[in-house]
């Protein structure tokens, strides 16, 4: 049988390393996609705090959970109290936290039925996207997401703007039929 | 009742009711009252084209500046701790080895890696061997302090200095040295306050003083 080359048998010998590592970042961003939205609601809409420094108390949290997240039991106690912390520290620094009181069990910022509702549903439309083509993705994604017209659009297709409309329409049909399945299925 | 209404008028009424004449608008009103299945239809249309604007309902598919450094952080974490655990294999076994040997002078011993598996070890130790434990606790601090402060972000490298002084300090209480304890748990508050998000660490400093 012929040897490995010395690079193939390095890359084989780290091959492990390099996927322990990868299933690592993976099981994180599982978490991460799980509990971000409903982390930057509960800072932006719970404490008034402005979008740009929500995103960066959401990346705090994550930054340390990293670093613990082996020892930590329950993710979502854990990180919807550590936002509330991190909302709470950063109204004092802004001296702006006499109104809001995070100290007690349950935190007062814990997200009420209506927000957990608005949180499931959008994480529901975001795996249906996720899963739906990707014409349709990234169509729906310049529309909403990018804020492009349907004429910018439609140029760049050399189509025209109700052709846009037309194919943004049949895309929000395909996302309700995937809607019905999975709905009906579960 | 009369007939379904189709999705594409459903779609329409959602998107922009004045498109749809006033009458017919009526019989919709009328229809989407006392149908389950047409009114589903027109709320998840009224509520997709409001909710597809929201950006973390896109980030799973078009990612972000936060979840893509964050993603990498946790795989260097990961890769760091595997490192180390291959690295510190011969020394987790012989604490007198461990004490005598200068950890910091090797470059390829200073690494967060290095100061996690060594807490770690001297916290699965600490109830049967404090005193190794606090050997390792020790070597832990020694690099864990010689991290530059940037090493994470979020100066998560406070974490790590933190968990190796809270564990030097209950391996010194389990060897009675309590006032050395109290300087070394002190001592860890210290880091755990200089974390952005130190709430988790504070509560298991806590936890740990009152038991």
């Amino acid at each position: 049988m012929q040897e490995p080359r010395p690079n193939e048998a390095r890359a084989s010998s780290a091959e492990p390393e390099r996927t322990a590592a990868a299933a690592a970042a993976a099981a994180f961003e599982e978490v991460y996609l799980l509990y971000a939205a409903r982390l930057r609601k509960i800072a932006v809409r719970k404490f008034h705090i402005p979008i740009p420094e929500a995103e960066t108390l959401v990346h705090d949290v994550f930054a340390t959970y990293i670093t613990h997240a082996a020892s930590v039991r329950k993710v979502e106690p854990y990180l919807i109290g550590a936002i509330c912390n991190a909302a709470r520290r950063y109204l004092q620094r802004a001296d702006a936290a006499d109104a809001l009181f995070c100290g007690e069990s349950p935190c007062a910022a814990t997200p009420g039925d209506a927000l957990l509702d608005e949180i499931a549903r959008k994480l529901l439309l975001s795996r249906l996207l996720a899963g739906s083509g990707s014409r349709c993705r990234t169509l729906l994604q310049r529309y909403y997401l990018n804020g492009e017209t349907t004429d910018a659009i439609a140029e760049t297709m050399n189509s025209t703007p109700g052709t846009v409309l037309v194919f943004l329409h049949k895309c929000r049909k395909r996302a309700l039929a995937a809607y019905r399945a999975l709905t009906e299925r579960g | 009742m009369d007939e379904h209404i189709s999705e594409d008028e459903l779609a329409l009424y959602a998107f922009s009711p004045n498109a749809v004449s006033p009458e017919r608008r009526r019989a919709i009103d009328r229809h989407i009252s006392a149908c389950f299945s047409c009114r589903a239809t027109c709320d998840f249309f009224a509520v997709a084209e409001e909710d597809l604007g929201d950006p973390d309902v896109w980030e799973r598919t078009a990612g972000s500046a936060t979840l893509e450094a964050l993603t990498a952080y946790a795989e260097r974490i990961a890769e760091e701790d595997e490192e180390a655990e291959e690295l510190l294999k011969p020394l987790l076994g012989a604490p007198a080895k461990a004490a005598w040997k200068n950890l910091l002078a090797e470059k390829r011993y200073r690494t967060g890696g290095v100061v996690r598996q060594l807490t770690n070890h001297a916290v699965r130790i600490d109830e049967s061997d404090p005193l190794a434990a606090l050997t390792f606790a020790d070597a832990a601090i020694s690099i864990a302090e010689a991290l530059p402060n940037d090493l994470y972000p979020s100066g998560a490298v406070n974490e790590i200095r933190g968990r190796a002084w809270e564990e030097r300090g209950f391996a010194q209480s389990k060897l009675g040295e309590f006032k050395e304890a109290l300087e070394s748990l002190d001592h860890a508050e210290r880091m755990y306050k200089r974390l952005a998000s130190p709430g988790f660490s504070l509560g298991n400093l806590c936890t740990s003083q009152i038991s």
